[in-house]
């Protein structure tokens, strides 16, 4: 293993540990780890867009026309958010971006988000299916909030709050599932060599820690 | 004039944008469809400035920081990581033709710091997860009771471990997700589509001006 | 010393629910090591059906037809989702399938690069790069930058490499280069596929969705599944179901003993802490009364 792969696993070692020490306490070291991820991380969105915007967009669009160089403009006003007096111009590109995320998805969504889910609705093939139809309806009747929802409404409301539970159930287990399998990764890493080798050096200090906070706990209720 | 130029020419850009892209999606005609795609590049180069707000936010936020107490310590590490990243990777690529990817200091910095420290800030939720749960989670009501229940199912049943517990476990998980389960999803989904279906609707109207941000 | 009088002396009920946290960390810290530096041998189960209808939807695929992967693998679902792309391309190699993978998340071209290492052992370096399978790296413009490809597979220009798709024996090859020409869009990360049915396969119908989520979005697939969804891989448990079937044990698979005792141990701690409040709360009704 090359020495820079080395070191760049140690270090990475490190930073996993030193976020953990955050399940003892917040301490200066996990601060100093936590800002060093945050900048690093900024500087890697920043430097990969701009590779690739450049590269893939950029420059082959600037060689087949001059009206390309006109994008430049419109990108750098998003500066003026920065700007009190012109802060107006920043809306130009953010009207841009909105607009089309808008118009891209607009039908779209309806005709599948919304169309082909009730039509998937109407077809029943069995039991089950007139149970998903019921679930559905009374789900989204807990949602509709023009009308109070008091006779026989309420039981349509209060039977969908049920499948809403169960739904949510669902919900926790797979977050608790995904939780694990994330916590499950970490730990393969650092089991790895030459990730482990940071694991006695970060109990050492751990114990520093625990130790120093003991005796502050002991000075402060006055026993020492 | 200036209300014109300050709210109603970037709300008309709004409207004229979505519609264009909107009428892409359903018609097929060689000259529109060409010139979205054009657009679409366009606004992809646009977009990518907008990177540079988050850097200079940051800079600017920390900067501040450092000038009230000179020995912050993690301000100075959040910039000197973010713009030795910036610096070196641009000089490497704009005299070298390195790509960032390709370039190893950028790549031992992103694997050792970047990588490392997006999976362990999400890892944790492990620990404050099973803590929640041992804590708070508590059956108070039947409802409670039936969404811990059915919480504790697909714990263990979506888990190799649920089938040796209870054989029909794994069935039983997979139906909860296939019934009632979808259900709720569904009726989630069509609630979710039909609000944001009026806001946009409201966006485009003028109605909705929260995306203009601050000022007239 | 003060002595606890009966009004204020705390039961061990209570005792047990103000347990430090720092006790839980310890449990689960076990918990996930203990398999992992002694494994269980806990067998992997009954194989869910939205992962057997994915194996037989690829299985039904002729040789050569073009896969593509929308690889949203950022650091955050590097656990759950690399396990399902590389178990994915494995299969694709198995079965001869072109692949195609891009991202629009910065943070995911790392992982694509190490996935391509680790299944096809070279990236641009490699004698079929640019037949069978290439990697256009970071696709922008989000919704609408996915239409212009999906629309036009030539959109991009440059691959991941700076390479010209133009010059590619892979898009020379396709007739139509277009989403038309695809089988499978496979999505990746916590963000649900609605995005992927909505530009794809709804457009496009011969090409069918897929994906390989983080466990948190199984529920949401459930809305498009079976109907617009062919199957997916459900976390790692869905990745190590599928390394199963095609006979490729890997990461996912090492890690579901791991993944048993944590689920056990986060299902005691609900249930002790249940009972510890319903005692508690009887203990004190019964000193009260």
């Amino acid at each position: 293993m090359e020495i820079g792969e080395t070191l760049s696993i140690l270090v990475a070692s490190a930073m996993t540990l030193a976020l953990m020490s955050y399940l003892w306490r917040e301490n200066t070291v996990y601060r100093i780890f936590e800002h060093a991820f945050i900048g690093a991380a900024a500087g890697w969105g920043a430097i990969s867009t701009a590779q690739v915007t450049w590269t893939n967009y950029l420059e082959p669009s600037l060689k087949t026309s001059w009206l390309w160089y006109l994008t430049i403009p419109v990108g750098l006003m998003y500066l003026f958010f920065f700007s009190k007096k012109y802060f107006w111009l920043y809306r130009y590109p953010i009207a841009l971006s909105i607009g089309s995320g808008l118009g891209v998805s607009f039908f779209r969504t309806m005709k599948t988000s919304f169309i082909e889910q009730l039509r998937g609705l109407m077809i029943i093939k069995d039991w089950q299916g007139v149970l998903l139809v019921v679930g559905t309806i009374t789900a989204l009747f807990y949602f509709y909030a023009t009308r109070e929802h008091t006779g026989p409404f309420r039981y349509v409301s209060e039977t969908g709050t049920w499948f809403l539970m169960i739904g949510f159930g669902a919900q926790v287990g797979t977050a608790v599932m995904a939780r694990i399998s994330l916590f499950i990764a970490r730990a393969n890493f650092l089991l790895s060599e030459p990730a482990y080798y940071m694991i006695p050096v970060a109990l050492v200090l751990l114990a520093i820690g625990v130790y120093r906070d003991y005796r502050k706990k002991l000075i402060e209720t006055q026993v020492l | 004039m200036s209300l014109m130029f300050k709210r109603y020419v970037p709300w008309g850009i709004l409207v004229a944008m979505t519609s264009m892209v909107a009428a892409d999606t359903i018609i097929v005609q060689t000259d529109l469809n060409n010139m979205i795609k054009s657009a679409t590049t366009a606004l992809s180069i646009i977009g990518s400035f907008a990177v540079m707000v988050s850097v200079i936010l940051l800079t600017r936020s920390h900067a501040g920081k450092i000038r009230k107490n000179k020995l912050a310590v993690e301000s100075w590490t959040l910039l000197g990581c973010m713009w030795v990243m910036i610096i070196y990777g641009l000089y490497r690529f704009i005299f070298a033709g390195v790509r960032p990817i390709a370039e190893p200091t950028i790549q031992y910095i992103f694997n050792a710091i970047v990588a490392p420290g997006d999976s362990t800030v999400y890892a944790l939720l492990y620990f404050v997860i099973a803590s929640a749960c041992y804590r708070a989670f508590r059956a108070k009501n039947m409802r409670s009771l039936i969404l811990l229940i059915v919480g504790i199912v697909f714990i263990i049943g979506r888990a190799p471990i649920g089938q040796l517990l209870y054989v029909g476990m794994p069935d039983l998980a997979n139906w909860i997700l296939n019934v009632p389960g979808a259900a709720m999803v569904k009726a989630l989904l069509l609630a979710e589509v039909i609000s944001s279906f009026a806001l946009n609707i409201r966006v485009l109207l003028g109605q909705e001006r929260g995306w203009m941000g601050r000022g007239d | 010393m003060a002595t606890e009088t009966a009004g204020t002396r705390k039961s061990v009920w209570d005792r047990l629910q103000d347990i430090d946290p720092k006790i839980i960390y310890g449990i689960m810290l076990i918990a996930v090591f203990l398999p992992l530096i002694r494994p269980l041998g806990v067998p992997i189960g009954n194989i869910n059906p939205e992962v057997t209808n994915l194996y037989n939807y690829l299985n039904s695929l002729p040789a050569g037809s073009i896969i593509v992967h929308d690889c949203e693998i950022s650091p955050i679902y590097m656990a759950e989702c690399y396990p399902c792309f590389v178990a994915f391309l494995n299969e694709h190699v198995q079965r001869s399938f072109k692949v195609i993978m891009f991202t629009q998340d910065t943070t995911a071209l790392p992982a694509i690069e190490k996935g391509i290492t680790e299944v096809y052992g070279k990236t641009k370096d490699h004698p079929n790069y640019g037949k069978t399978f290439v990697n256009l790296g970071f696709l922008p413009g989000s919704t609408l930058g996915l239409n212009a490809f999906a629309a036009d597979n030539l959109f991009p220009v440059l691959d991941a490499y700076g390479n010209k798709l133009a010059d590619m024996q892979f898009f020379k090859e396709m007739a139509d280069k277009s989403a038309r020409s695809w089988r499978l869009v496979v999505g990746y990360g916590s963000g649900g596929v609605g995005y992927l049915v909505q530009q794809i396969t709804d457009v496009y119908p011969n090409c069918k969705t897929s994906s390989g989520t983080a466990a948190v979005a199984i529920p949401s697939h459930y809305a498009y599944y079976p109907n617009k969804i062919i199957g997916f891989l459900g976390g790692l448990t869905g990745a190590a179901q599928f390394e199963y079937l095609i006979g490729k044990p890997g990461i996912a698979i090492a890690g579901m003993d791991a993944q048993s005792l944590a689920s056990l141990a986060i299902a005691v701690l609900i249930v002790v802490g249940n009972v510890a409040y319903f005692a508690a709360r009887r203990t004190k009704a019964v000193r009260g009364g």
